[in-house]
């Protein structure tokens, strides 16, 4: 007995030591975690950084770090760079980052700027990895391998326009000291340009689906690049804008113009109307749109998305749009609404609904909503920065609402609360006023720009222009893209932004330096600084932009000391 | 030598048998046991012949008979007295004393035991004090104020909720900061299950017997990688040999009630104050008529009760002795908030039998639990922000507005909302008859909320262990332990929320969430023990461990189209049908994980002429969360224990002990950091909500009847084909162990016979490498926070604890005193990798979205406030107003002009306990204090917006509003729409970050009784016991504006009030 407790302790002892140590080599069990390269998968999530957040619904799992997973999709931080600090609007809530922006008075430590910064740098990562591993010559990859190189090249645009100085990497690394190096304007101008025009051949000529891009989209965003090369690089291409938008208008792609009228309640929607409705995928809007971001009720939702775009704009009480979410949180400034009528022509006596406002202000481009039937609240054109919804007009642009819909209250929409409405990206009205604004600017004269600005006018049945000039053109971007995430893009290039050439233009609106009167912005204002913890953490900043002889004094305005 | 004497002695014994053959054989002793102390008789103690197995037990009456050798010894035994040995002649009348000092003479610590006067470490151990314990739900609140350096902060008056431990601070940033658990020798992981907190939950406090805190690295490195943050050890309680069975049973019924609550306007002041404010007959028209007090609709007095039996003793026989100890539990708490609940039922079994003479001995415990909980919908919130002017439920005739417009019909709130009240908009859900939802940005009804929504979890779980220990024959200085755990649980938490409630209005929801794991260990170790001489004690142990630790689970929840509804599935396609019966916002999921530790350690102790002794420990631990290259830790100690007394005061008389100890070593950290973080994954979409129709093979995986079914093509209401995505998880290959070196100088004293004795230690840790997820350079990784091993923090303080017996006359009159004081200094040494050191937002708040509060910041304390600083100024006028600081001068109020303005954590903390005992009436008191530490009033912060003319009227819905932010607003000044960002003359622009100013970050000292009870004891032949009445949490001091000044982690956003609880209880011993 002795014995053979003896023994069996000892052997006890001896198996458990000998086991067990290969355990520690393990590998996840996780079906929703693989550590294989999922080639379709990768694809898919590379598209889907253009229209959701993270991997679990809009919310619980983001793929951007710092800040609140609502505010890191790609279409609303882009929304609201470009959009907080001009004069489309004003955004009432204290949240985090916000305030810096609406008064242009930002600094590296800002949370959304972060946020563009590293969503743009995390987006380029997936598309390098992929790019990595999907290489054969299959036609499959080739064409996946060109979409691909098309979103990072759209990334790095974003950062091209938003920053002096951007990170750059495109080849796949996994050694976490291999840094991005920091390229000047022009120098990611140049690999741009480059990468652009091989994808104008490399892309599909037309789109394999619905949410996919071909050539024209590589186009359109050449033309982009070109009509704001001066403002990157000092050097025009208006010629080549004029040439690359060109190319776009004569693609297969189309401006949207059939209006529709709903059988129940006899509401119009306009053919423009229709580029932000619930159903602008199948209503013929898609065709204009060059690049389509998905967003369902059901299966595609995001706070960063298109839900961000309808519900800031809406507060319960205005009229129908489909879903029910409302922060009331943005609303217009009173130098948007001069765009389409000014005070001395009598908005402050207009009182109509999105859907009215456009026939009394003759301009399909007009959603806007100065009073709505059995609101109490009150919209005034006092504007200003006050944390007041209705200090001036509402602006809902996009809507749930499906174009078939027989009434505003049937909107159709697959949810109640999450919206179908896809975002037109990129849509070709751009292309019109890039080859009109370029060809003008290639001249000398602005009455080149006067055909191609009609037939944007013409679609929203705004009176045809006889007469353009600078001021007007810069308005017309305005008129047309409000909304869409793209204005401050547009004021610099007129110099009505930041710097001594905007206080020649003496343009003005509150939230420009947060003061009622005009007042000089300085120069480094127009772009936004790269965030503190980049320059922190990546050494070659240090290297390639402070330690540059004549860095700091090249105009780039930021105190770079740590 | 001893040996020999007893063979000699039975040699000699033998020779008398044989001599005198006429003479007895046997002698008869007979006597009696009584207490000393009290002289009552005890019951079931048990005597036993020296060197036999010939024994008894006293009777009712104390009294035994037993027939033993001529010239035998007898051992005189029970529970929690002192073993008297006698020898055995004519009539014995033995008198036991209590034992004090069973704790004082071992203490457990990892893989062992030792002498506590032999211990060099940090360790302590207390034993519950039964008298004075409180209302103890679980096994933290027994500890709460009792330990100096262990800080106990439960998370509010959620039933069965689970607490916060810190052992001195916090040594990690973003890893966890949690001790590590060990129950009966078995570690617990420490993740808890839906419907139990956390591994102490698997515990019922009624079974615990001893708890032991290792504090410093010299106790705690032994278990190394899991140590960083402390260790308590608990021990369950077990049988004793030779023991008479023995019934307890303890049982109490309990009443909790809220003596304090936030005060909110009623609905005649609330419409008075819309009235003062001017608005429009269009604003006040949607003012109701009514006077509803929305916390006392939510809050209720709340019975509950508590059962627990136990059946204790020892089965002897030739071959084994068998100590055993069973127990059952029943358990109901409800909770202050209508509709929350635990009922939990737990079963523990103890056995520790041994054989062959006591070489072999086996430990087998065996707990099994099983929890019922019901969770409140979280309604604290909304009955503060609840429009007091509108009813509860809607009548006859409809919700009226004070000019007599139809607010909401009755027909419409029994169609859409049960019958409530609820703030509406017209609904988009495709539906002619449910034409209303809830209006959006509005408090949901807090009552409707707790009838139209349940949330209930069931769990169960398993932990058992065995142990085996076996003293070598032959070699008996070696020997060998090994011991075989598992703990097992499983929980599943329901959701239902009814569609005419706000929370999932027209669909309805209906989810669950379910969790296994389970934690399976084996560890086995060599002990061998060496007394050279008498002045030299070695021993020496070496061991080795397994752990594999495993979660998985899933979820799945839906609502569901009403019948009504007419949307149709496919615009273009009628035939197709409408949505009306199918499922809606389906979401899905399922996670799986695991992990495996392999240890190898040892430890040696050696003790010199009784005065000096030297432990050194060693482990080195392996994690699979590591690559091969960085997996392996190893983490030393080594200690210093020198006892004073023996070696210069043996005759300093009043002096009973005195003991320098010192000690060092270092610990590990590998949690909070997920299962792979060396590892380069992809994660899957794991949710219906975010599929991107562009793709080739990977369809999306959803069935008809929603399953989860890999490669089943779907499509969207268009017709799109949707895919799933996988996206590129961060990983860091480099990844290893966050590491914690402690330095610990401590006395230990005792004087006065005993009567006052104590301890004070000062401790210095530094934690490097911390696991932290900080940024990395863009495009480095595929986020933009990457966990690393970057910086470091230190916490150093002083602890100091001290226990006397004031007064003690015996039976008559006893005074007993304990108090502990901890000091404790936080502070962060480095954040990120360079030169310069940024810091880290954290905290978040409820105002705006993504605002923060606090920061990490090199230099302060971790979580330290991170503010703008408020300041009152004087108009002209004498009026008052609040203004922001230019701290930094620029003229220009931004960042910059932050500043850090104290930590949650508070630097000291005190915990005092009092026990009087007048003959057989016992009095006990226990007293916490925190002092310094601050608390965000999130609370106030975020309705005190509410207050303004803008505001108050939100979308024709009326706020609640804290009568305090009245007072704030109009008598203080603090206007959230008025705030300026200087001092008039500098600027008199508006500021909106007001919310983050200093103002709201306040003084949270506090000093909180947490019982005081009287009981009074009795004992009689066949039974005794002690009954009770204790009231638990009858007050807090504080200068505190909010509910309650005691929030782990600073920032007070409606927390569940803490109640006060009046129990009467009863125990019971047969």
């Amino acid at each position: 007995m002795k014995n053979i407790v003896k023994y069996l302790a000892l052997v006890a002892v001896a198996l458990g030591m000998a086991s067990c140590v290969h355990n520690l080599n393990t590998t996840p069990i996780d079906k929703n975690s693989t550590t294989g390269f999922n080639q379709d998968a990768i694809f898919t999530k590379i598209y889907a950084t253009l229209g959701t957040t993270g991997q679990t619904g809009a919310a619980g799992s983001g793929d951007v770090d710092d800040i609140d997973e609502g505010w890191s999709g790609l279409f609303r931080v882009t929304w609201v760079l470009n959009g907080f600090p001009t004069d489309e609007g004003w955004w009432i809530w204290n949240d985090v980052g916000v305030d810096q922006t609406r008064v242009m008075s930002w600094d590296g430590e800002n949370a959304l700027i972060k946020c563009l910064y590293f969503r743009c740098m995390i987006d380029a990562k997936y598309c390098n990895h992929f790019l990595a591993y999907a290489d054969s010559t299959s036609q499959k990859d080739l064409e996946q391998r060109a979409e691909v190189r098309f979103i990072r090249a759209l990334n790095y645009w974003y950062l091209l326009d938003m920053f002096k100085f951007a990170p750059f990497m495109v080849k796949e690394s996994t050694d976490p000291e291999n840094y991005p190096i920091f390229m000047t304007r022009t120098e990611l101008f140049e690999w741009l340009e480059k990468e652009l025009l091989d994808l104008t051949t490399a892309l599909p000529a037309t789109r394999l689906s619905t949410y996919r891009v071909d050539q024209t989209a590589a186009w359109l965003l050449l033309a982009r690049l070109y009509l704001n090369a001066e403002v990157y690089t000092g050097q025009e291409h208006w010629h080549d804008a004029y040439e690359a938008a060109d190319k776009a208008i004569k693609s297969q792609y189309q401006l949207h113009t059939t209006d529709k009228i709903a059988k129940g309640d006899g509401t119009r929607f306009s053919a423009y109307q229709q580029l932000f409705m619930g159903d602008n995928d199948v209503n013929g809007a898609q065709n204009e749109a060059v690049l389509l971001v998905y967003q369902d009720g059901k299966y595609c939702r995001s706070y960063g998305g298109v839900q961000y775009a309808i519900a800031a704009t809406r507060d319960g009480g205005m009229t129908p749009w489909g879903v029910a979410e409302n922060w009331k949180c943005f609303r217009t400034s009173p130098e948007m609404v001069d765009m389409f009528v000014t005070k001395e022509k009598g908005a402050d006596t207009i009182k109509a609904n999105e859907y009215q406002m456009p026939l009394i202000v003759g301009d399909d481009r007009a959603i806007l909503c100065s009073y709505v039937e059995g609101n109490p609240n009150k919209w005034k054109l006092s504007g200003g920065m006050a944390a007041d919804f209705y200090a001036s007009w509402g602006c809902p642009k996009f809507t749930a609402v499906y174009s078939t819909a027989d009434s505003l209250t049937h909107a159709l929409n697959s949810d109640a609360n999450w919206p179908d409405t896809d975002i037109p990206l990129m849509r070709l009205a751009e292309a019109y006023l890039t080859r009109a604004e370029a060809h003008a600017r290639e001249n000398g004269n602005w009455s080149f720009a006067l055909e191609d600005v009609n037939t944007i006018r013409d679609r929203a049945h705004a009176k045809p222009l006889d007469y353009i000039d600078e001021e007007t053109m810069c308005d017309e971007w305005c008129r047309e893209f409000w909304g869409e995430g793209r204005r401050r893009i547009d004021l610099i290039r007129f110099n009505r932004f930041a710097g001594p050439k905007a206080d020649e233009n003496q343009y003005h609106w509150e939230g420009r330096g947060g003061a009622k009167a005009f007042k000089s912005v300085e120069e480094k204002f127009n772009w936004y600084p790269v965030p503190s913890d980049d320059k922190r953490t990546n050494p070659n900043f240090k290297k390639q932009v402070i330690d540059q002889p004549g860095a700091l004094e090249g105009g780039d305005g930021y105190t770079y000391a740590n | 030598m001893k040996n020999v004497n007893l063979s000699l002695r039975a040699v000699a014994l033998s020779l008398l048998l044989f001599v005198g053959l006429t003479a007895f054989a046997q002698n008869t002793v007979q006597g009696t046991v009584i207490d000393a102390a009290n002289g009552e008789p005890i019951i079931g103690a048990s005597i036993l012949e020296i060197g036999t197995t010939n024994g008894t037990i006293t009777d009712f009456d104390g009294n035994f008979i037993l027939n033993v050798s001529e010239g035998a010894k007898l051992s005189i035994s029970y529970m929690g007295y002192k073993t008297q040995e006698l020898e055995a002649k004519g009539t014995l009348a033995v008198r036991l004393s209590e034992d004090t000092e069973v704790l004082d003479e071992v203490v457990v610590v990892g893989y062992g035991v030792v002498r506590k006067n032999d211990a060099t470490g940090s360790v302590t151990a207390i034993k519950p004090d039964e008298m004075n314990k409180g209302l103890t739900t679980t096994a933290t609140d027994m500890l709460s104020g009792k330990i100096a350096g262990v800080s106990v902060t439960n998370g509010g008056g959620t039933p069965g909720g689970g607490a916060t431990i810190r052992i001195r601070g916090g040594s990690s940033l973003n890893a966890s900061n949690d001790p590590l658990i060990v129950i009966d020798g078995l570690a617990m992981d420490n993740g808890g299950i839906p419907g139990a907190a956390s591994g102490l939950s698997m515990v019922n406090p009624s079974d615990i017997e001893t708890f032991t805190v290792l504090k410093d690295a010299s106790a705690t490195a032994i278990y190394g990688s899991r140590a960083s943050n402390g260790v308590i050890i608990i021990t369950t309680k077990k049988g004793q040999a030779g023991q008479k069975m023995k019934v307890t049973y303890d049982g109490n019924v309990s009443f909790g009630t809220l003596t304090n609550r936030l005060q909110t306007l009623s609905g005649d002041e609330a419409r008075a104050y819309a009235t003062a404010l001017g608005y429009s007959h269009d604003q006040m028209k949607y003012l109701g008529t009514e006077n509803t007090d929305w916390q006392s609709q939510v809050y209720r007095t709340a019975i509950s009760t508590d059962h627990n039996i136990s059946l204790m003793g020892g089965v002897k026989t030739k071959v084994a002795d068998m100590p055993y100890r069973a127990s059952i539990g029943y358990t109901l708490n409800n909770g202050t908030i209508k509709t929350s609940q635990m009922q939990r039922v737990t079963a523990s079994l103890n056995l520790s039998p041994s054989f062959l003479d006591k070489h072999l001995s086996f430990n087998l415990n065996a707990k099994g639990m099983y929890i019922y909980n019901s969770y409140e919908p979280g309604v604290v919130g909304a009955s503060l922000s609840m429009d007091p002017t509108q009813p509860v439920t809607v009548g006859e005739g409809g919700v009226k507005g004070i000019y007599g417009d139809v607010l909401m019909t009755k027909e419409d709130a029994d169609l859409m909302f049960g019958g409530y009240y609820q703030p509406t908009q017209d609904a988009a859900y495709g539906d002619d008859v449910w034409t209303l939802a809830p209006k959006s940005n509005t408090t949901m009804n807090p009552v409707s909320a707790l009838n139209q929504q349940s949330s209930i979890a069931r769990s169960a779980a398993f932990v058992g262990n065995l142990e085996a220990d076996y003293k070598i024959h032959g070699f008996e200085d070696l020997r060998l332990h090994a011991n075989f755990g598992a703990d097992y649980s499983y929980g599943k938490q329901r959701s239902v929320n009814l569609n005419t409630g706000a929370a999932s209005h027209y669909y309805g929801w209906d989810g669950y969430e379910e969790k296994h794991k389970y934690n399976l260990q084996f560890n086995c170790y060599a002990q061998y023990y060496k007394d050279f001489t008498d002045d030299h004690h070695f021993d020496i142990m070496v061991g080795y461990e397994w752990q594999h630790f495993y979660n998985d689970g899933n979820s799945a929840g839906w609502g569901l189209y009403p019948s009504t509804n007419h949307k149709l599935v496919d615009e273009t396609d009628p035939s197709k049908g409408t949505f009306a019966g199918q499922k809606a916002n389906y979401s899905t999921n399922s996670w799986a994980s695991e992990s495996y530790l392999v240890s190898f350690f040892g430890r040696a102790n050696y003790i010199a002429f009784n005065q000096l002794m030297i432990t050194a420990t060693f482990r080195a631990d392996g994690s699979s969360r590591f690559a091969p290259e960085s997996r392996w830790g190893y983490f030393p100690s080594v200690a210093l224990g020198w006892k004073i007394k023996e070696t210069f005061m043996k005759d300093v008389n009043w002096l009973n002990d005195l003991k320098l100890r010192l000690g060092y070593g270092i610990t590990g950290q590998q949690e909070g950091i997920g299962d792979y973080p060396y590892l380069a994954t992809y994660t899957k979409t794991t949710n219906y909500q975010v599929y991107y129709p562009v793709g080739y093979e990977n369809y999306a995986i959803e069935n008809k009847d929603g399953e989860f079914v890999d490669k089943v093509l779907d499509k969207d209401d268009k017709g799109n084909t949707l895919y799933y995505s996988y996206r590129p998880n961060s990983y860091n290959y480099d990844l290893t162990w966050e590491k914690t070196s402690t330095y610990n100088a401590g006395i230990d004293f005792s004087f006065l016979n005993n009567r006052i004795s104590g301890n004070i230690d000062y401790y210095f840790r530094k934690t490097d490498d911390l696991l932290n997820t900080v940024t990395v350079a863009a495009g480095t990784n595929f986020r933009n926070r990457v966990t690393s091993n970057v910086g470091s923090l230190t916490n150093q303080g002083v602890e100091f604890a001290i226990n006397a017996v004031v007064l003690d006359y015996g039976k008559k009159f006893k005074w007993d005193l304990g108090y502990n004081l901890t000091y404790n200094q936080n502070k962060i040494v480095r954040l990120n990798t360079g030169e310069s050191q940024t810091a880290v937002p954290t905290g978040g708040i409820s105002s705006g979205t993504g605002n923060t509060i606090q920061q990490h910041a090199v230099g302060q304390a971790s979580s330290s406030f991170y503010v703008y600083e408020a300041q009152k100024g004087v108009r002209e006028d004498g009026s008052t107003f609040w203004y922001v600081v230019d701290r930094n001068g620029d003229e220009i109020i931004d960042e910059n002009d932050k500043y850090y303005f104290h930590s949650p954590a508070a630097p000291v903390t005190m915990g005092f306990q009092m026990k009087f005992q007048f003959y057989d009436f016992d009095l006990g008191m226990s007293f916490r204090a925190n002092i310094g530490n601050y608390v965000y009033n999130d609370v106030k912060a975020a309705n005190l917006q509410n207050v303004t003319r803008e505001n108050y009227n939100k979308n024709n819905y009326v706020q609640g509003v804290l009568s305090q932010c009245i007072s704030t607003y109009y008598e203080d000044n603090m206007r959230s729409d008025e705030l300026y960002a200087s001092p008039e003359g500098v600027s008199t622009k508006k500021f909106d970050k007001w919310f983050q100013t200093d103002y709201f970050v306040e003084n949270a000292t506090f000093l909180r009784c947490d019982n005081i009870t009287l009981g009074w004891s009795f004992k009689r032949p066949k039974i005794s016991g002690r009954v009770y009445a204790t009231v638990s949490n009858p007050f807090v001091i504080s200068g505190y504006s909010g509910l309650d000044p005691e929030v782990f982690g600073g920032i007070d956003n409606n927390l569940y009030p803490r109640s006060m609880t009046t129990v009467l209880g009863v125990n019971l011993q047969f």
